[in-house]
């Protein structure tokens, strides 16, 4: 019998051109699942994501972990229309820029995550994907 | 991508309070992707078997008991400092607890050098930010104003070695300066998940009775325990980003992983240059 103990997974942003769903749009979540200004941590996409609604109203989906230090941006705020990662504050917009680091004098140039199509349409939030 | 170092790191690691190893007894205690069994003799000495025929040095130091943990199987090449206030009456004893983290154990390294995180973490804005870096020591020196943790904070929190970290803390506590000492120790059980045994012991309040004063360190037990657990909420669902973009207001995040990478080579394989003098970040 091995002593070995037993290991535990450690989460990965995972490769969506490496997933088996097809190009196309899916669904996520139910659009009455997230309301204006709450985030929600999407693992049934090729991809893990971070869908949230903004102050207006409108939905928006970015890679699930933060490009600075990896946190779930799904644990962050939403703030106006971007959303602010939990561990740094640094806020990222539905481009995929980080456009805010309170503690920064200047946002880098390389802080940019992926950022994915998405839509409404009865009751259902869809996000496109376009394997590479 | 983020792979995981592929071995547990060379240095000492606490493997619990003096207290706890009773005379004539033997505790198991899961570590390193092992049972390790650890005898209190009846001479009082310590002996550690670590399976698979092999010998692991013990150390009994700052009321901890210690073991060396190194692929390589070498001798210790450093040995914690003594910390005088470990042996005070002028000092309560640690008080101790602990929790499990399920990620690598370098993520609780990252603080040292994580200036950003005090603020949104842990509402404690800092202040004044230093990092240094010395052979096997590490050392963050800081100054907050944190609602938790104390007004007018002071901190010195030094790693020696890998795994053993001790802070000296200073705050006002309306209006009273209190002084108290940390340690932050963790041990690997794999690759992915490490127990954080940490201590508080707090300088005496003249005049406190023992019960006043154990109701005094289960306060900072407490607080600590809330500031660990706002940082394990962060560390449980992230990823490892090998080579983070970093900002102006970073602190030295490159530097400190290269300093604690040395502990995850052979000795053969440190890089020159991990030296880092005391800045301000």
């Amino acid at each position: 019998m091995s002593d070995k103990l037993i290991s535990t997974e450690l989460p990965v942003q995972k490769n969506p051109n490496e997933s088996s769903l097809e190009d196309g749009w899916h669904k996520v979540a139910t659009s009455d699942a997230i309301k204006n200004g709450e985030a929600l941590q999407v693992d049934n996409f090729a991809t893990q994501l971070v869908v949230w609604r903004g102050e207006d109203g409108k939905v928006r989906a970015l890679d699930l972990y933060c490009k600075h230090m990896g946190a779930a941006l799904s644990c962050g705020v939403v703030d106006g229309n971007g959303i602010r990662c939990p561990f740094h504050a640094w806020k990222w917009n539905e481009e995929g820029n980080c456009d805010d680091i309170p503690y920064a004098k200047k946002i880098p140039t390389k802080a940019v995550t992926r950022s994915w199509q998405v839509k409404e349409e009865s009751n259902d939030i869809m996000v496109m994907l376009q394997k590479a | 991508m983020s792979e995981l170092p592929d071995r547990f790191p060379r240095g000492w690691f606490v493997l619990g309070h003096q207290r706890d190893f009773e005379t004539e007894s033997t505790k198991t205690i899961y570590a390193f992707n092992r049972k390790l069994l650890l005898t209190r003799n009846s001479d009082n000495s310590i002996s550690l078997d670590p399976g698979n025929g092999e010998s692991w040095p013990t150390l009994e130091i700052n009321q901890m008991v210690m073991c060396w943990h190194d692929v390589e199987g070498g001798e210790p090449d450093y040995e914690p400092e003594k910390i005088d206030a470990c042996y005070s009456d002028e000092w309560s004893d640690y008080g101790m607890a602990s929790f499990l983290v399920k990620n690598n154990c370098r993520e609780l390294i990252d603080n040292m050098a994580d200036k950003g995180h005090f603020g949104p973490v842990h509402q404690a804005p800092f202040e004044g930010f230093w990092n240094e870096a010395k052979d096997h020591t590490y050392t963050q020196e800081m100054t907050a104003d944190s609602p938790i943790l104390g007004r007018d904070l002071f901190s010195k929190a030094t790693y020696e070695g890998p795994a053993y970290m001790t802070t000296y803390m200073s705050a006002l506590q309306e209006g009273q300066k209190v002084e108290s000492r940390l340690l932050v120790s963790h041990l690997p059980l794999t690759l992915t998940s490490f127990e954080i045994n940490f201590g508080v012991m707090v300088k005496k309040i003249p005049g406190m009775t023992a019960e006043e004063e154990h109701e005094y360190v289960q306060g900072y037990i407490d607080a600590n325990n809330f500031a660990f657990g706002q940082d394990v909420a962060i560390w449980e669902n992230k990823i490892y980003i090998a080579d983070p973009v970093v900002c102006d207001g970073d602190g030295p995040l490159h530097k400190l992983r290269k300093w604690y990478g040395q502990f995850l080579v052979n000795r053969n394989d440190i890089p020159k240059g991990l030296d880092m003098e005391k800045r301000e970040f």
